[in-house]
């Protein structure tokens, strides 16, 4: 893992804190970046979806109409598909080029290991009281399965958007009709992703009771020692056991970090909630 | 004064041109139930002609045969081809005239898409175009209409832009032929042309695209049926699987967040 060296970090000075990082500078951006760009791409893209609603023809004439509105569908995606790229990038140069040890296996790798399973499996028998929580590392099984499905939808997203933007391109490779699916898995795969952030992501992640209102750690970059032994504690062992932990201690993260995160997901959440409730309901009920 | 006397000794000549407001003396009085059981309305929203396309004609440019007060029982139908003279040559051409049946009226002309004769709206504006051109379409052709909406031609349509195609952009308006007919704007052969009047680089496989899928018809594209199957089962099970784990979680840490703030902390107490 790469992991940042800040000013902050050097502040810390190798005193001990109760704080390490979790995320790099660069990650943490990328999540800023991906929120807003999602966040634009929902709200175009299921005025269109849902066209037939009040709210979706009120806001497409508030931007400025079906230009403006197509316009920064497409601009989005075209950040995002750049985002989508930066990030295989980077994990070609980490993976294959540095080849950094466990990135594509193990402990703190993205892909999912044999233990996921049983983590799934205990998480469910700990639902019901029926065994001790799950000790996870790195990645739990939810982070990873958010990532894999944002990365798969992101590809199939991306594919029928472009093939749809490039119609009569497309075409030449493709009979016509495969535009109707393009459309057709275009908008169901961009509810698909819709409804599992603002519902599945935002619980799994921000709303649940241990972390409500939120985990700012996206933001923050950094967690804290309490946290780090009690959520992932087969991590926590392992650095400590190869003395890495002193590589990743942080200082507090200052006030106005914490405040910034607080800001960002309070827009973030309130849009997606904004979102999802109508598009719930026009998807359900139609008014 | 001058005017007064103008005006009175106009009268006593007898019959001066109408005016619309003479006009609506009689016809924009409320209409007694009787009246409105009556065939053909005689009355006229004099607010909704004012409103409408036709409101700087009076009425005697249409109903030609009327030329003063007392005016003939039973005056003649509009001719709306006095004016709109390719419309109506269009119109002669089309599957909807040579369909027309006057009896049964199941086939349209003039007013059945325009609507109220006193109050024809300009149908150049997105709002005619977007709501009530495509919806009057859609009164008769019910399916297609609600196929067109599952379209990006028909969700820009239905956030009220004209920027896409409706109905008429590929079919035609007046002069509508059947899609039989190998003149017809979506006969096979001319579809190349038809699509191309919005999309630059149009080719034979382009066409295939079915501008009115229906992705609960196996028979008309198994490939779309088959792919809003594949869809509608991810989406149910993702939701079902995620559903379920998130309500049990959610129940889970409640109770374990309650114990703890009680047991200070005590940690896996199983």
């Amino acid at each position: 893992m790469t992991i940042m060296t800040t000013s902050e970090n050097m502040k810390a000075g190798g005193t001990p804190t109760a704080y390490y990082f979790r995320f790099s500078l660069g990650q943490r951006y990328l999540h800023g970046l991906l929120i807003a760009i999602f966040l634009g791409l929902a709200a175009t893209g299921m005025s269109l979806r849902f066209s037939d609603t009040r709210w979706a023809r009120e806001f497409a004439h508030a931007i400025g109409g079906f230009h403006a509105l197509l316009f920064l569908h497409k601009f989005c995606a075209v950040l995002l598909t750049a985002g989508f790229l930066f990030h295989i990038g980077e994990v070609f140069y980490r993976g294959l080029i540095r080849g950094e040890r466990g990135f594509f296996w193990g402990p703190t790798s993205l892909v999912p290991q044999p233990k996921d399973l049983f983590d799934l499996y205990r998480h469910f028998k700990w639902f019901f009281w029926l065994g001790p929580k799950p000790r996870f590392d790195h990645y739990t099984y939810w982070e990873k399965f958010d990532y894999w499905a944002v990365f798969w939808g992101m590809a199939i997203i991306g594919v029928s958007g472009y093939m749809l933007w490039f119609g009569p391109f497309f075409a030449q490779f493709v009979p016509g009709y495969m535009l109707n699916v393009a459309l057709l898995v275009h908008g169901e795969e961009a509810l698909l992703a819709v409804w599992f952030i603002f519902i599945i992501h935002f619980f799994n992640t921000h709303l649940r009771p241990e972390k409500f209102p939120m985990d700012p750690v996206i933001f923050t970059g950094r967690v804290s020692g309490d946290e780090l032994r009690q959520e992932r504690p087969l991590e926590y062992q392992r650095l400590a056991e190869r003395d890495e932990l002193k590589r990743l201690e942080a200082n507090k993260p200052p006030r106005w970090l914490e405040n910034f995160a607080g800001v960002i997901a309070i827009v973030a959440i309130g849009t997606g909630f904004f979102l999802l409730a109508v598009t719930l309901i026009a998807y359900f009920g139609g008014f | 004064m001058l005017l007064t006397v103008a005006f009175i000794s106009d009268v006593a000549r007898a019959a001066p041109p109408l005016t619309t407001k003479d006009c609506l003396n009689c016809h924009n009085m409320t209409p007694t139930a009787a009246q409105k059981a009556e065939a053909v309305s005689l009355y006229v929203n004099a607010r909704l002609f004012q409103s409408s396309v036709h409101a700087s004609l009076g009425c005697t440019s249409c109903h030609s045969d009327i030329e003063a007060f007392p005016h003939i029982p039973k005056p003649s139908r509009v001719a709306c081809g006095k004016c709109h003279v390719s419309a109506e040559n269009d119109f002669g051409q089309s599957i909807h005239a040579l369909k027309w049946d006057m009896q049964k009226l199941k086939y349209p002309a003039c007013l059945n898409c325009h609507g109220n004769p006193h109050g024809i709206a300009k149908v150049q504006t997105a709002v005619w175009q977007t709501r009530i051109g495509v919806a009057t379409c859609g009164t008769c052709h019910k399916e297609r209409l609600r196929s067109y909406w599952d379209t990006f031609h028909g969700q820009v349509t239905g956030l009220g832009f004209v920027a896409t195609a409706q109905c008429w952009s590929c079919h035609e308006n007046h002069g509508i032929l059947s899609s039989s007919d190998p003149a017809s704007s979506i006969a096979p052969q001319n579809l190349i042309a038809t699509c191309s009047k919005c999309h630059h680089g149009v080719t034979r496989s382009f066409v295939t695209f079915e501008p009115h899928p229906n992705p609960h018809d196996r028979g008309l594209n198994p490939t779309l049926y088959y792919t809003a199957l594949a869809m509608n089962l991810l989406l149910l099970s993702v939701f079902a699987f995620f559903g379920l784990h998130t309500l049990l979680w959610l129940v889970r840490s409640w109770f374990e967040k309650n114990h703890n703030s009680a047991a200070s902390q005590s940690g896996r107490r199983e």
